[in-house]
C-alpha cells in the first residue's frame, strides 16, 4: 500500500469514528442536569469532523499544493478548547488547588511545540497549536487532581514519564546516529506505557468524573503521542485516539446522566 | 475595480434614514443589517491588506485568510452587545442573523457589480450559498452563546471554541466552491443542509427560552 494512501485511510476511519460519536452524543444535549458538557462535547467532535473532512477535499482537490495556512488545523484549536470548555463544565464547582499538576501540564506543553518547531518549522501554527493545545492538557490536568482520578504517586510516575520523554525526544537532536534510534525506541517505550496506565486505570474507574477526568487525559495523551511519533506507533497512538474517544463519549454520557 | 465605500454609503443612507421611523426590533434588526455591510468592508479591507502582505495571491486569501478574518470580524459586534448591553438570548440571536444577512448582502452587491448579473441561475446559487453560509455560521456562533450563557458556562476556551469551528466550516465552504465541478456544488450545497440542520434545536431554545421568562 503507498505510503500517500495511510494518512487518508486514517482520515477516513477517524471520520467514521466522529460520525458514530456524533450520532450517539447529540441526544444527550437535551437530557440530565448539565447538558452543557454534552453540547461542548459533540461540538468539540464537529470541530474534529470539519478538520478531517478539509483536509480530505483539500487533497482531492489541490494534490500535491502545501498549504500554505493549515486551515484544518484550526478545527483542531476548536476540538482542544470545545473538550477543555466541556470538563470546566463537567468540573463544575469543585474548588481546589491544582496549581502544580497545572504547571507541569503547562511545561510539557512548552517542551511538546518546541519540539514541533525543531521538527517542522513551521512557528505560528506549532506555538497557536500548543496554545491551545497546553489549555486542554491543564485542564485535563487540574480534573485529574480535583476528581482523584489517579493517586499522587500514579500523578507523579506520569509527570516522571512526560519528563523523560522530552527529554529522551530532544536528546535525538545532539547524539551520535547510533544512539539516535535506541533514543527513539525509549520514547516510544514512554509513550506506549502511558496509554498503558490510562487505559488500565479507565477500565477500574466507577465514578462518571473519574472515566471523564481519565479519558480526556489520556485522549491528550495520545493526541500529543500521535504528533511525536510516526510509521506502527504513529499507528498505536491513533489506535489509542480512537479507543479513548469512545470511552470519552461514555463517561460523558455518564457524567450527564448522573448530574 | 469597484468602489466598495460608495456601494456601502448609498445602500446605508436609506436604512439609516429608515432608523429615525422604525422601532425596537425592526430599528435593531436595521442596525444590525448596517453593522454587517460595515463589518464585510472592513473584513475586505483586512483581507486586502494581508493578501498585499502575505503575497499569496487573491485565491489563496479567499480560501485561507478570509474565513479566520470574516468569522472574527462577525463574531465582535456580537462580543460587544453580549458585554456591554447584557442583550436577551432572542435580541441577540436576532443581531446574529442581522448582522450575517448583512455581511452576505453587501459581499454579494459587491460580487455582482464585478462579475456581472446576467446568469440568473448562477446569481441565485450565489445568493442561497454565501447569503446562507453567512447567516449560518454567526447563527451557530450566537446558539452557542445563548446556551452557554444559560447554563452559566460562558467561558473563554468555549468562545474560542466556536469561533474555530466556525472559521473550519468557512474554510470548508470557500476551498469547495473555489474549484469548479462537483466540489463546488457540495459547497453550494452545504449551508442549506447546515440551516436545515440547525432549524430544529434553533426552534427549540427559543420555545424553551419562551417557557422560562
Amino acid at each position: 500500500m503507498s505510503d500517500s494512501l495511510l494518512p487518508v485511510i486514517f482520515t477516513g476511519f477517524c471520520t467514521a469514528v466522529l460520525l458514530f460519536v456524533i450520532v450517539r452524543a447529540a441526544p444527550l444535549m437535551k437530557s440530565g442536569k448539565r447538558p452543557m458538557v454534552a453540547v461542548f462535547f459533540t461540538f468539540a467532535m464537529v470541530g474534529m469532523l470539519l478538520s478531517n473532512l478539509y483536509w480530505l477535499a483539500y487533497g482531492l482537490l489541490r494534490p500535491d499544493t502545501r498549504m500554505p495556512f493549515a486551515a484544518n488545523e484550526i478545527g483542531e484549536w476548536a476540538m482542544f478548547l470545545l473538550l477543555s470548555a466541556a470538563l470546566d463544565s463537567a468540573l463544575g464547582d469543585r474548588f481546589g488547588s491544582a496549581g502544580r499538576e497545572m504547571l507541569c501540564a503547562a511545561a510539557f506543553t512548552a517542551a511538546s511545540v518546541a519540539l514541533w518547531i525543531a521538527w517542522s518549522g513551521e512557528w505560528v501554527q506549532d506555538v497557536l497549536t500548543g496554545v491551545t493545545f497546553g489549555w486542554f492538557l491543564c485542564t485535563a490536568a487540574r480534573a485529574l487532581k480535583l476528581t482523584d482520578a489517579l493517586s499522587r504517586r500514579e500523578r507523579r510516575t506520569l509527570g516522571g514519564t512526560a519528563a523523560l520523554l522530552i527529554a529522551a525526544q530532544a536528546a535525538t537532536f545532539f547524539v551520535p546516529a547510533s544512539l539516535k534510534f535506541p533514543l527513539e525506541l525509549l520514547g516510544y517505550a514512554l509513550m506506549l506505557s502511558g496509554m498503558a496506565l490510562f487505559f488500565a486505570k479507565l477500565l477500574r474507574a466507577h465514578r462518571p468524573d473519574a472515566g471523564l477526568a481519565l479519558s480526556a487525559a489520556g485522549f491528550a495523551w495520545s493526541v500529543s503521542s500521535m504528533y511525536m511519533s510516526e510509521g506502527y506507533y504513529y499507528l498505536a497512538a491513533f489506535a489509542s485516539a480512537m479507543a479513548l474517544l469512545l470511552f470519552l463519549l461514555r463517561a460523558v454520557r455518564r457524567e450527564v446522566e448522573a448530574a | 475595480m469597484i468602489y466598495a465605500e460608495n456601494i456601502l454609503l448609498c445602500i446605508a443612507v436609506p436604512m439609516l434614514l429608515s432608523l429615525l421611523f422604525v422601532r425596537r426590533g425592526a430599528r435593531l434588526f436595521a442596525a444590525s443589517f448596517l453593522t454587517g455591510m460595515l463589518v464585510c468592508l472592513l473584513s475586505a479591507y483586512m483581507s486586502g491588506f494581508l493578501n498585499l502582505v502575505s503575497g499569496m495571491g487573491a485565491e489563496d486569501t479567499a480560501i485561507f485568510i478570509s474565513p479566520v478574518v470574516e468569522e472574527i470580524m462577525k463574531l465582535l459586534p456580537l462580543l460587544f452587545c453580549l458585554q456591554m448591553f447584557r442583550t436577551d438570548d432572542e435580541s441577540l440571536t436576532m443581531i446574529a442573523v442581522a448582522v450575517g444577512a448583512g455581511f452576505a448582502t453587501f459581499e454579494n452587491c459587491c460580487y455582482i457589480l464585478t462579475a456581472g448579473a446576467e446568469n440568473l441561475v448562477y446569481v441565485l446559487i450565489r445568493g442561497m450559498a454565501v447569503g446562507v453560509m453567512h447567516i449560518v455560521s454567526i447563527l451557530t456562533l450566537a446558539l452557542g452563546l445563548v446556551l452557554a450563557r444559560r447554563f452559566r458556562a460562558l467561558s473563554l476556551p468555549g468562545v474560542m471554541g466556536a469561533l474555530s469551528l466556525s472559521v473550519t466550516y468557512h474554510a470548508l465552504y470557500n476551498l469547495l466552491v473555489s474549484e469548479p465541478g462537483i466540489a463546488s456544488w457540495i459547497g453550494y450545497v452545504l449551508p442549506v443542509l447546515t440551516a436545515a440542520a440547525l432549524y430544529l434545536p434553533y426552534r427549540r431554545l427559543r420555545d424553551q427560552g419562551g417557557k422560562t421568562e
